[in-house]
């Protein structure tokens, strides 16, 4: 399937015609990824995002030697878009093919270069509900799950510790979450 | 508003976000109010419409939620150039905390019509609006992400909550 009718079957980009779509990958290349190979690995500088276009990536940390999966990223999904819109990051996950995987290459300098482009302003408020939704998600995830908890002292009360237990980085967790 | 556009100066200067020009974030949020808040003033509710999003320009902002007692805990408190409020606004979701003056305050309020007018315009305002927006929450999403994964890294954790919610907050 030609890579414009592909992108069209994308929800981000259901509003835009075949033009507006070949212009977005006029201006941005594909990356192809063979089966297993890392797309990023963690704590790598983060300089671009990836749009899978066909095949599968999966995002994996390593935690106590062991390896833990988070989650997979199918067509139309977007990975690294930190790198985008935050300056000097690094990549929170390793993210790694499964199976023959090609994606389109989405760059700081795309968005700035074609900051007016339909397909960019598509693709940055599609960014923009993700991104808050998995905010939200994430706080009521740990609300939910930490609720049963002892209750936490209020921040105007706590005493610094050198060394600050679990339950207390899990509530320092929660309010970063709710108060940025 | 020369309040304002110190405010996004300032704003801007302690973030690294990429592709915002001051002059274009203060024309966005130009859209919106100015609201002085008296000590104790609630800015919005819990349980409430994100009508709006805020960014604080000068005081403090006390974020209040409520423990598993349902009684009244200060959250965090928010200090100026501060943004909030954002997150109800764009997934049309209730409120999560009340949020209340801890000190005479200003903030620059930008309603829902105008956020969602600008947020979708090609003009260098929508793309500033979206640009510092995305940048706020990638912000505050991995450092979310650094603190779990410290969490994660303890031997002998049951870390299968932090595994969920490191799954949500990064979208795999």
């Amino acid at each position: 399937m030609p890579r414009a009718a592909t992108l069209a079957r994308m929800g981000l980009f259901q509003h835009l015609d075949l033009d507006e779509l070949r212009g977005l990958l006029a201006r941005s290349q594909e990356r192809h990824l063979a089966d297993g190979e890392d797309a990023f690995v963690r704590g790598d500088a983060a300089e671009d995002a990836l749009l899978v276009l066909d095949g599968c990536l999966e995002a994996h940390i390593d935690a106590t030697g062991q390896r833990k999966v988070l989650g997979r990223v199918e067509v139309g999904g977007i990975v690294g878009e930190r790198a985008l819109f935050v300056e000097g990051g690094r990549r929170s996950a390793t993210i790694t093919a499964i199976g023959p995987t090609t994606c389109l290459r989405l760059t700081p300098a795309l968005l700035n270069e074609a900051s007016d482009h339909p397909a960019v302003v598509a693709l940055e408020i599609h960014l923009l509900h993700s991104l808050a939704q998995r905010a939200r998600a994430g706080t009521r995830t740990i609300q939910s799950a930490w609720s049963t908890e002892a209750p936490a002292p209020s921040p105007r009360e706590s005493t610094p510790r050198a060394t600050p237990t679990r339950g207390a980085r899990r509530r320092r967790l929660l309010r970063m979450l709710w108060g940025s | 508003m020369p309040e304002l556009r110190l405010a996004v100066d300032a704003y801007l200067a302690a973030r690294p976000i990429r592709g915002v020009r001051a002059d274009d974030l203060a024309d966005a949020l130009s859209h919106g109010t100015l609201i002085d808040l008296k000590p104790g003033q609630i800015i919005c509710s819990r349980g409430g419409q994100g009508h709006a999003l805020f960014l604080l320009i000068s005081g403090e902002v006390r974020v209040m939620g409520r423990d598993r007692r349902g009684q009244p805990r200060e959250l965090a408190t928010i200090a100026a150039p501060g943004m909030f409020g954002h997150v109800a606004l764009i997934d049309r979701s209730p409120r999560s905390a009340t949020c209340v003056a801890a000190a005479p305050a200003l903030v620059a309020s930008l309603g829902r019509a105008s956020a969602d007018r600008i947020l979708a315009e090609t003009s260098a305002a929508g793309t500033a609006l979206r640009r510092v927006l995305c940048g706020s929450l990638c912000l505050q999403l991995g450092q979310a992400n650094d603190q779990l994964h410290a969490l994660m890294s303890e031997r002998d954790a049951d870390d299968t909550v932090e595994v969920a919610a490191m799954s949500t907050l990064i979208g795999g």
